[in-house]
């Protein structure tokens, strides 16, 4: 619970406006940051923002973004809720799917796609979280895990070639012109900023919101929580759905990204690395997930430049460091960092 | 105090594997009263909680909520028909401030439960229900610590907090007073006699030290190996030579021990 201070009446309009600012001062210049970056980044290499090194790293900004709203998605079943879930990759590659298959062979207006997207993970996550949430801890991961495998064997069926593309997966996905990442990376690049922005707050506001606070009684000791009156059941089946949903877009805006979906996508891997970038961000802060997925893209990407095949050998390596060496993700070791800076007399209140 | 019966259970029967914890037990719980239920350690008074509560499902019996069959009824809905309860063994949400710990007990009963566009903290009802109750318990000061760091005398009185932010109609307490310093027991008294007067709320009382039973109760139920060993007024309970006889196996006690 936040509380300011009983002096909050005292202070005018804007002084409040001040504190707002030196209190989200880190966050408000991140922001400016990333606005300016591709603008930066153009007169760093002393190239034009839409082609070359700018024009390249947009694109790894891009999918840091999406993989960032993929890891956040997560964080509210796994460290908001305490749902391990071992499907995720359903809802990422689903989202792909429908919007691929939508845009492709429907003919589909992308903003109608994007509906359908919404409107799909929400059922799906519904259905999962519905047969899934009958049983808990380890079984409930498995019945996840399970859903996945069937989307996962589904996309790789031969039958559905026609639409799916079967074990080539969907390729040539039609963007429309005025969003087309290879011609227009720029206005790309903001739209996942926006849509980076845009999950952060709804999921910081789903977290805060009564909904969320039950989420963190039923992960904290559900038994008390269903004592107080608190069905688990309907609250964890939102948490599922909303987390659905954020995974789904992520996953359509990465279609659209790489204009194709894969089976791959749909795999375990892929539910390994919302897991990964999770881990390696700190459980349950939301904000850390999202630097995971940011480390973790950006040095499987180094690590893939420089050491060629070898990279994955290499890239666990600096995972099992880095989680040893952060026991509590990036957040936590930011956290003990400011607390140090802070002086010893202040302890971090979760 | 003669009334309707608030809540009552009929042949009530728990088994755990070949240990038969509750034994056919009928209970009538008067509504208004303090009701006590005593008994050996191992007696199955806290299972009988758990059965009541609906954590646990009954091999056998039913069990009666203002003449509502509620035996089949999940927990969470028991709580919205007003039955609350506070553990035996400390039971809140370890990572989760005091006062969020009670807000939530608070914020159960209301209808805000879903209302995920809407921070909590702007739910005002809530946030002073959990302020009034940890003023009156005097917890205040210790409103932003996380329950996991309570020192250990006040644990126990964070799970009657969160009893009182719900008011429940029916108060199940789990011995209470188990693991409080002596010096906290009269005030314990005093607020369980404060609640009873203040809203006609029934309490069902499990008590292991039996003279706290006796000066708070107006009906005692003794339990003895998961049966109904003796039932009636503190006065008729203190002459019995059965009940006496059943606690003579654990220690001596005499009406005027303390
Ligand atoms: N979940 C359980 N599983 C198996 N046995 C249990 C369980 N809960 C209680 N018991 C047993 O049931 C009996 C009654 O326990 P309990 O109801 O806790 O007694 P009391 O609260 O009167 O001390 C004890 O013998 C205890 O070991
Ligand atoms: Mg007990």
């Amino acid at each position: 619970m936040e509380r300011i201070g009983i002096r909050q009446e005292a202070l005018s309009r804007g002084s409040v406006f001040r504190l707002w600012i030196r209190r989200y001062r880190i966050w408000l210049a991140g922001l400016v940051l990333l606005i300016g970056l591709p603008f930066l980044l153009s007169g760093i290499f002393g190239e034009p923002v839409e082609s070359g090194w700018p024009r390249f790293l947009q694109g790894l900004l891009i999918r840091v973004y999406l993989m960032a709203v993929y890891a956040l998605s997560y964080d509210l079943l796994m460290g908001y809720t305490g749902i391990l879930s071992f499907g995720h990759a359903l809802f990422f590659g689903g989202g792909a799917y429908v919007i691929g298959i939508l845009l492709k062979h429907f003919q589909t207006p992308l903003l109608v796609a994007l509906l359908a997207v919404i409107l799909f993970a929400l059922g799906i996550s519904g259905l999962v979280g519905a047969l899934s949430l009958r049983v808990r801890g380890v079984y409930l991961a498995m019945v996840t895990l399970a859903l996945a495998q069937a989307a996962f064997i589904l996309s790789e069926a031969a039958d559905f070639r026609q639409y799916t593309g079967a074990e080539d997966g969907l390729q040539g996905i039609p963007v429309p012109a005025w969003l087309d990442p290879a011609e227009h990376r720029l206005r790309f690049y903001y739209l996942t900023l926006f849509f980076i922005l845009g999950a952060y707050f709804l999921a910081r506001r789903l977290v805060n919101s009564p909904t969320g606070r039950v989420w963190a009684a039923l992960r904290e000791n559900e038994e008390r929580a269903v004592a107080l009156g608190y069905s688990p059941f309907a609250f964890r089946l939102l948490a599922f759905m909303f987390s659905g949903m954020l995974a789904a877009l992520a996953g359509a805006l990465n279609a659209l990204l790489n204009k194709n979906a894969t089976p791959s996508l749909l795999s375990v891997n892929t539910t390994i690395q919302a897991l990964l970038m999770t881990l390696v961000g700190g459980v349950g802060t939301l904000s850390g997930p999202m630097f995971g997925a940011g480390l973790l893209e950006l040095a499987g990407y180094l690590f893939n430049r420089a050491f060629g095949p070898l990279w994955f050998l290499l890239f666990g390596l600096f995972y099992v460091i880095v989680v040893l060496a952060f026991p509590h993700g990036l957040a936590g070791a930011w956290q003990q960092a400011r607390a140090l800076h802070r002086g010893p007399s202040r302890g971090s209140a979760p | 105090m003669p009334g309707e019966v608030l809540l009552e259970t009929r042949g009530l029967t728990k088994d755990f594997g070949g240990l038969r914890a509750v034994d056919r037990v009928d209970l009538r719980v008067e509504a208004g009263t303090i009701h006590a239920l005593i008994g050996p350690n191992g007696a199955g008074k806290s299972t009988l909680f758990n059965l009541i509560g609906g954590s646990l499902r009954p091999t056998a019996g039913r069990i009666f909520y203002r003449g509502r069959d509620i035996t089949d009824l999940p927990p969470h809905r028991r709580a919205h028909l007003g039955i609350g309860r506070a553990y035996q063994l400390i039971h809140v949400f370890p990572s989760l401030s005091v006062l969020e710990n009670v807000r939530l007990a608070a914020q159960a009963l209301g209808s805000d439960n879903f209302c995920f566009w809407v921070p909590a903290a702007r739910l005002q009802r809530y946030l002073d229900q959990a302020w009034a109750v940890l003023h009156e318990i005097g917890m205040a000061e210790l409103a932003d610590l996380p329950a996991r760091a309570l020192p250990h005398g006040h644990r126990r009185w964070l799970e009657i907090a969160m009893l009182l932010a719900q008011e429940p109609q029916l108060m199940l307490l789990d011995e209470p007073a188990a693991g409080m310093a002596l010096d906290q027991i009269p005030r314990l008294i005093r607020l369980i006699e404060e609640i009873h007067r203040r809203g006609g709320r029934t309490i069902l009382l499990i008590e292991h030290k039996i003279d706290l039973a006796m000066r708070l109760a107006h009906r005692v139920t003794v339990l003895h190996h998961g049966r109904v060993l003796a039932e009636g007024t503190p006065e008729e309970i203190a002459r019995n030579e059965a009940v006496q006889q059943a606690y003579l196996g654990e220690r001596a006690w005499t009406p005027s021990s303390n």
